[in-house]
């Protein structure tokens, strides 16, 4: 599904280069579960930015569904994301001004889907994640738990192929977290969506089928 | 008399025209001191934290109410100072626009008082509500960042916007009914030719040797036909009443109508159109001292049916008048004005200047140098001095042409303005949605749905600008127009352009800042502290 090779991602400051990114290769298949750690700086948000073609790498390959990801133009780009990835964040980032309803109705609305069609997908999901009587409440009157489950329902409800996670338990407590991996493993394993997650937690990170370690910008070998 | 009187109603006029002004202008710094009160109460949030920590620290609300009060006082300083200086620079180019000697007068003392108070004034009318507004904060919510634009479906900064918006438009709509206005009467059929057509006052002894210089004008080839009259064409003559016709009524009269006299090839002269009968000739039938020409405006005045050869008398002098001929009516006096009933009397009366057509074969450098030489002969201790009619006929414009150049160049002010204002706040709105912009990035929105979603919000309000300033534009622009009896009808179509045209100023003006927030990488605008 993802094939990246050799890709390197570097800023210039001051005249320097600042490698983020370095020789980094990862093929993940249909269906995987991983889990990318490492230390603050390492560079896992930005290999996750890179892979959610939120961000380009300087040098390399990135293949997706057999795309060449870097010689699409923009909008194909934003096509291709839009259709296959969803994205799951640290600080939820909900749109404080829109309902749960809304919130996990917005990327139907950039997809074009009819107004009918969305109801009957968003009442599935709000169903599925047992958050039907949370429906017309805003974010801020959720806990943080509740908030990225509505996160993760909005990052699920356009059936994407892949979702990316920034360390989707960083801002709760265990127990929330443990639910929120639970939910993780259980969407893999009955939906099939390839999980690919960076966290900070050893305990977390095993929920994945593979772990991989980031060092200065640079896959740790085992 | 007369002049006394002209003095007055010009002097009347440009009183009228000064107030309006004023009020323009003051509506203007409204909507500068507007920009202010949105642009600081948008940038709160930024100072939100320096509130709580004064307050926390022990200010009292009154003490940062005074604070802010005096920022803006100096802000007003600091503008008035450079108001000074533009003015000093552009009045130049303002006189030559509106065609006036204005200047600042420093030394007068009442210069600047009223300079001071209006700074004052300005600093109180921007500075307080931002004042009020930024005090009220309570630092245990700013701390608790619970602080929260409010997206009511009215608020005050929406209010002001709208209002901001409604003057300006008001101003557009304005502009473009008084340019309609003036154009239209500029294209206005005059009913004679009035180029290569020039006016001799009578002095010295032109009267006396009238046929003489006459001769001489179209023997030489400097004129192609000559006439004189009792009064000024462009003007009109002296308006009577008592004039009795075939089956009037009794009104009648008192109905006023205008006179004047006049030679022979008065309409060949002048370019006016015969509808009917014959021009005045004297020369031909030495009857005609005693015959008239009508327009076409005293024939509905009199509501005579086959005009040609009834008889028109005039009380006074016991003289019966036949009407030889009826002419197309021609503009007289202003041209915003109805055209009067008019008789022109054939040469029984007095004179008091001649018209010469100059020959079109010629040029008017030439006609005039030739023409001289005729008086200087004829008339030998006064100059040669003339007036071209196509001038004085364009002289009645010049207060529509100044109106309508203030108009334009204060509604350009006032959208300026307004959209500086909306450039600000939508600058200020952008940065505060700046994660639900990366959000909705992420989730698949495009750049233009992303513009739209912020644009929309603006044109909104502009849109209902617009619908109050309609009517409110309709009813002062139709007020105007009454003063005109020439005047064109206020169409939808002014409205139309008008509201389009805001619309899409804004929308550049919004647009700008939207599309900036859209394109940005959302990756950078959503990082975790």
């Amino acid at each position: 599904m993802i094939k990246l090779e050799k890709i390197f991602k570097w800023v210039n400051s001051g005249g320097n280069r600042v490698f983020l990114l370095k020789d980094i290769n990862l093929h993940v298949e249909e269906g995987e579960f991983i889990s990318i750690m490492g230390p603050s700086g390492s560079g896992k948000s930005t290999l996750l930015n890179v892979m959610g073609m939120l961000d380009e790498a300087s040098e390399g390959t990135y293949q997706f569904l057999d795309q060449n990801v870097f010689s699409l133009k923009e909008k194909q780009r934003a096509q291709l994301y839009k259709q296959y990835i969803g994205f799951v964040f640290q600080a939820y980032h909900l749109i404080d001004e829109l309902t749960v309803y809304e919130n996990i109705e917005t990327p139907l609305i950039y997809q074009n889907i009819k107004s009918a069609e969305r109801q009957a997908i968003v009442g599935d999901m709000l169903d599925r994640f047992n958050i039907v009587g949370k429906k017309d409440l805003f974010p801020a009157q959720l806990s943080g738990g509740q908030q990225q489950l509505v996160g993760i329902a909005r990052a699920l409800v356009a059936k994407p192929k892949l979702l990316l996670a920034d360390e989707p338990t960083g801002n709760l407590n265990s127990e929330q977290g443990e639910k929120i991996m639970e939910l993780f493993t259980k969407i893999n394993k009955e939906d099939g969506v390839t999980i690919i997650q960076v966290t900070h937690s050893e305990k977390n990170a095993a929920y994945g089928k593979r772990i991989i370690h980031l060092l200065d910008g640079r896959v740790e070998k085992k | 008399m007369q002049i006394d009187g002209t003095l007055r109603a010009a002097a009347m006029c440009i009183a009228a025209e000064s107030l309006a002004i004023t009020k323009v202008a003051l509506f203007i710094l409204l909507i500068a001191c507007i920009n202010f009160m949105n642009l600081s109460t948008a940038r709160s949030e930024q100072r939100a934290k320096e509130i709580g920590i004064r307050k926390v620290a022990g200010a009292s609300k009154g003490l940062l109410i005074g604070q802010f009060i005096t920022e803006a006082f100096l802000t007003s300083c600091i503008a008035a100072a450079f108001a000074l200086l533009i003015v000093q620079l552009v009045l130049p180019a303002f006189n030559t626009l509106i065609n006036t000697h204005l200047s600042i007068v420093y030394n007068s003392i009442y210069f600047w008082m009223y300079a001071l108070a209006f700074i004052v004034f300005t600093g109180l009318l921007a500075g307080s509500y931002p004042a009020f507004y930024l005090s009220s904060f309570r630092p245990v919510s700013i701390f608790k960042k619970q602080f929260k634009r409010t997206n009511a479906t009215i608020s005050p900064r929406k209010i002001l916007v709208v209002l901001q918006f409604t003057f300006a438009v008001i101003l557009i709509i304005s502009t473009i009914v008084i340019r309609s206005q003036v154009v239209y009467t500029q294209d206005r059929d005059k009913g004679y030719s009035n180029n290569n057509l020039v006016q001799v006052n009578f002095a010295g002894d032109i009267n006396k040797n009238y046929a003489l210089i006459k001769q001489d004008l179209i023997n030489l080839g400097i004129a192609s036909s000559v006439t004189k009259t009792m009064t000024d064409i462009v003007r009109g003559g002296y308006h009577s009443w008592g004039l009795r016709w075939p089956n009037e009524i009794p009104k009648d009269t008192v109905t006023t109508i205008t006179i004047y006299s006049a030679d022979a090839d008065l309409i060949k002269t002048t370019g006016m159109h015969l509808v009917e009968g014959r021009d005045i000739d004297i020369n031909k039938y030495s009857g005609d001292s005693f015959s008239v020409l009508l327009n076409e405006s005293a024939v509905k005045t009199m509501g005579l049916k086959n005009p040609v050869g009834q008889i028109i008398k005039n009380p006074f002098d016991n003289i019966n008048w036949l009407i030889i001929g009826i002419v197309k009516d021609y503009i007289q006096g202003s041209p915003y004005n109805n055209i009067p009933p008019t008789v022109i009397y054939g040469p029984g009366a007095w004179f008091n200047m001649m018209y010469i057509k100059f020959n079109p074969a010629s040029s008017t450098a030439n006609s005039l140098a030739k023409a001289e030489q005729v008086f200087k002969k004829y008339n030998p201790s006064y100059p040669f001095d003339y007036k071209f009619v196509d001038q004085q006929y364009a002289q009645q414009f010049d207060s529509g042409q100044r109106t309508k150049k203030m108009a334009g160049l204060f509604a350009a002010l006032a959208i300026f303005i307004s959209c500086l204002g909306l450039f600000g706040l939508s600058a200020s709105v952008a940065e505060s949605r700046i994660k639900e912009i990366g959000v909705r990035k992420i989730l698949g929105a495009s750049v233009v749905s992303i513009t739209k979603l912020l644009s929309f919000d603006f044109i909104k309000l502009v849109i209902v600008s617009i619908v109050i300033a309609t009517p409110a534009a309709w009813y002062a622009m139709n007020r105007w127009l009454q003063d005109y009896a020439y005047r064109i009808n206020i169409g939808w179509g002014i409205f139309v352009i008008a509201g389009l045209l805001t619309i899409v100023i804004a929308l550049i003006t919004v647009s700008f800042q939207a599309i900036k927030a859209a394109i940005a990488n959302p990756v950078n605008n959503l990082r975790t502290e």
